[in-house]
């Protein structure tokens, strides 16, 4: 209690921690971002040893090439799950986004617009998925799954059905070979994870989005827009989605209403993976982008250890399920941490998050 | 004080209602067009249709081409349309609304085999004959279908030959099957007719000796031929070809074979992104107009298994007459099938140039491949033989209407 009362507040973080200082938190983090790491090299070392094609350069690229997609879709999904929420209209844009992409590129429209366009359109479908969960109160599962039937209905009513091919291989700029040989949308996930890293670790939408997580009523007393942030969570989720769709088609070349059917499930499996809880509060774009690798990596090697796509989803199941017991044995573990500083952080966030909040 | 008297008119509302909707239904069970006419030498059929997802604008086409068929039948044939939707359950209601109508025959498309056996009990104890299309079904129906013995064997026999050609071999070349885990098994014995053919043709590729011993939990056949789960979906093949690319040396040539259009499409994006395109053959299957486009301008695209679904209507409906006239069926009636190829011809098989069948840019079939004699064969699904084929179709006066079908005047 004189620990707290003595620190200077400027050099709090919401969580009420001295910025800078290596805390139990954060060694614990360090520690689980460790943990999955060393998940993920270790069934590196699994295929490798097993597969003379693993270890390649072209095998990296094929392990990023396929894991870009997902990578996006998890990125906007990590924001919505900390944020105490989920989305899964994301397989319901994914598509929507791709097939809307190729008919107004093939209707002339150039592409930085038309790519502009499907952003615009992810950000209409968050806008009212986080208006229907905020205001409405309806729960994120029933709002995002009504969301997933309407945009995923359209997608295929647009079309009737029928994939639309790109008239134009210049609209799958997206996918061209850039630096390292590497397609543009791998260096654009890149790009992005960087983003949502400095987002969620130095900003205020950030922390704050960590606090709606935590705890909704406390952000509200803090004097957070709870309504206006969870909107903003959607409306940048969707958007995610929407560029998702975007790569995907530039990727296949056309667009079509059944593509990234699995993207709800797995972006979230990603998120839960890279160490973010369903119960709000916590992850990071860091983890999840370990997750979507881990992911990735498992397809990649089970397909080059021909390993039938029957036992190919039993073992994504038994990996998500270790992964989730990580999370609640993380959960367990946690208190034992963070018992230290508890008190301190008791008494300190609401202050430190109004603080930062004005 | 006035309560009573609307009571009073409305009991007698209700009753005239009640009176009015039995007289109705009365009414209904004996309108139908054939129970109308009856007596009188001209019998319209009537036959009630439910497709697999009309929402798909693929098997839509089937419904489109029914409509087209029944409209150039004229007024001998009238057709109510149901839609499965590609669910158990609303396959299941339909099949109830359909017995409900009182159909002169049912054709039921099939989305799952899992409700077969629930709806055919109910055409069976409504007594309606019944047509399955897509699946065997459970045995209580007329099965019509596509044949993946002649279209998968054949394109396996066309892509062989142009193998061949080139000088390819076991040696230099890897060959790429595209499953579709979730089609189910009768669907998926494609691939292994079709590498029972291929290997007569190319040299030193790993032999099966049955099309059964490539199966759904089959990942690698020997040292040369690999097999991935595309599910039907164009995205999932995409990953899935280029993930397999990973375990294949690019030295090598490539033989690529995915049973369907979509995951055709996706497994040469992925053979293209990873510069493989050039040393690669592929066909496709279906006759989707985007194929007949490859088919036409990729010079990798050398074969497309096609269909001809939008023409369906043209055959079930004769099929239905001939069912109803009680004339002897096939175990498997087989739809028009054709291995669509650049120019390659191979006398006595299905496979032909795409422009026999297409005029020009056309992707709408001006021409259909000749009936096929009945015969025994593999049964694909049902691991046993029977009569397989079409030609009785040609003494059906309904057919020669549409006059397309090569070789029926």
């Amino acid at each position: 209690m004189t620990q707290t009362s003595s620190m200077p507040a400027k050099r709090h973080s919401y969580l009420g921690l001295p910025t800078g200082w290596v805390t139990p938190q954060s060694l614990f983090r360090a520690l689980e971002i460790s943990g999955l790491f060393t998940f993920l090299l270790a069934l590196g070392v699994v295929f490798a040893l097993s597969s003379g094609q693993f270890l390649t350069a072209s095998n990296f690229r094929a392990i990023l090439t396929t894991s870009a997609v997902l990578g996006i879709v998890a990125i906007g999904q990590t924001f919505a799950i900390i944020a105490g929420g989920f989305d899964l209209s994301v397989a319901g844009v994914i598509p929507l986004a791709s097939v809307l992409y190729a008919m107004t590129s093939n209707a002339g429209v150039p592409t930085p617009l038309a790519i502009l366009a499907m952003l615009a359109l992810g950000a209409v479908v968050g806008l009212i998925n986080g208006l229907v969960i905020s205001r409405v109160g309806i729960d994120p599962l029933i709002a995002t799954l009504a969301m997933l039937s309407i945009t995923g209905g359209f997608a295929f009513t647009v079309t009737n059905g029928v994939s639309v091919p790109f008239d134009h291989d210049y609209a799958g700029v997206l996918a061209d070979s850039g630096p390292l040989g590497l397609p543009v949308h791998v260096w654009l996930v890149a790009g992005l994870v960087i983003v949502g890293v400095l987002v969620l670790r130095y900003t205020v939408f950030g922390r704050m989005v960590y606090a709606l997580g935590g705890s909704r009523e406390a952000s509200w007393l803090a004097g957070v827009r709870v309504s206006g942030l969870t909107t903003a969570v959607y409306v940048l989720c969707s958007m995610m989605a929407a560029l998702a769709g975007v790569v995907l088609a530039s990727e296949l070349l056309s667009g079509s209403g059944n593509l990234g059917t699995d993207a709800a499930l797995n972006s979230v499996a990603a998120v839960v993976l890279g160490g973010g809880s369903l119960a709000g509060g916590v992850g990071t774009v860091w983890g999840t982008a370990v997750g979507v690798l881990i992911l990735g990596t498992l397809a990649n090697g089970m397909a080059l250890l021909q390993i039938s796509s029957f036992y190919q989803t039993i073992a994504t199941g038994v990996v998500l399920l270790l992964a989730v017991a990580f999370s609640r044995l993380r959960a367990a573990l946690a208190p034992r941490f963070y018992r230290v500083t508890s008190e301190f952080i008791s008494e300190d966030t609401a202050a430190a998050v109004t603080e930062e909040v004005t | 004080m006035r309560i009573r008297p609307r009571i009073k008119w409305l009991q007698v509302a209700a009753a005239v209602f009640a009176l009015s909707v039995i007289v109705s239904a009365c009414a209904g069970s004996s309108g139908s067009p054939g129970a109308s006419n009856s007596g009188s030498p001209h019998k319209t059929l009537k036959i009630d249709f439910a497709n697999i997802n009309d929402e798909s604008a693929f098997f839509h086409s089937v419904t489109q081409g029914m409509k087209d068929a029944e409209k150039t039948i004229g007024s001998d044939v009238k057709v109510r349309y149901y839609d499965n939707k590609s669910d158990g359950n609303t396959t299941l209601q339909n099949a109830r609304l359909m017995v409900n109508d009182h159909p002169d025959l049912i054709i039921e498309f099939y989305g799952t085999e899992a409700v077969a056996k629930s709806a055919e009990r109910l055409f069976k104890d409504a007594n309606i004959p019944c047509i399955t299309v897509n699946v065997p079904g459970a045995g209580g129906c007329t099965w019509y279908d596509l044949y993946n013995p002649s279209l998968c064997g054949q394109t396996g026999t066309a892509m062989g030959k142009i193998a061949a050609e080139k000088g390819w071999n076991g040696s230099n070349t890897a060959v790429i099957l595209v499953a579709a885990a979730s089609f189910g098994p009768e669907i998926n014995t494609c691939q292994g007719y079709y590498y029972e053919e291929l290997q007569k043709y190319v040299p030193g590729i790993t032999k099966i000796s049955s099309y059964k011993d490539i199966t759904l939990s089959t990942t690698r056949v020997g040292s040369t031929t690999y097999q991935v789960n595309g599910d039907g979906l164009l995205d999932k093949t995409f990953n899935s070809v280029t993930n397999v690319l990973q375990a294949i040396p690019s030295s090598k040539h490539l033989i690529v074979y995915p049973i369907g259009d979509d995951m055709a499409i996706g497994a040469w994006r992925a053979l293209d992104q990873a510069n493989r395109g050039s040393n690669s053959i592929i066909a496709g299957l279906g006759g989707d107009p985007r194929t007949l486009v490859q088919l036409r301008t990729n010079p990798s695209w050398v074969a497309e298994g096609d269909i001809f679904i939008s023409h369906w209507g043209e055959l079930l409906l004769p099929m239905a007459k001939a069912i109803l006239e009680h004339r002897t069926t096939p175990a498997l009636t087989t739809s028009p099938l054709a291995v669509l190829t650049k120019n390659l011809t191979v006398p006595n098989t299905l496979i032909a140039p795409m422009s026999n069948f297409y005029k020009g840019s056309e992707t709408n079939a001006t021409e259909l491949p000749p009936l096929v004699p009945v015969k025994d064969g593999d049964l694909p699904g049902l691991d046993k033989q029977g009569p397989v084929g079409n030609d009785y179709l040609g003494a059906i006066d309904w057919l020669r209407k549409f006059g397309n079908v090569s070789g029926l005047s």
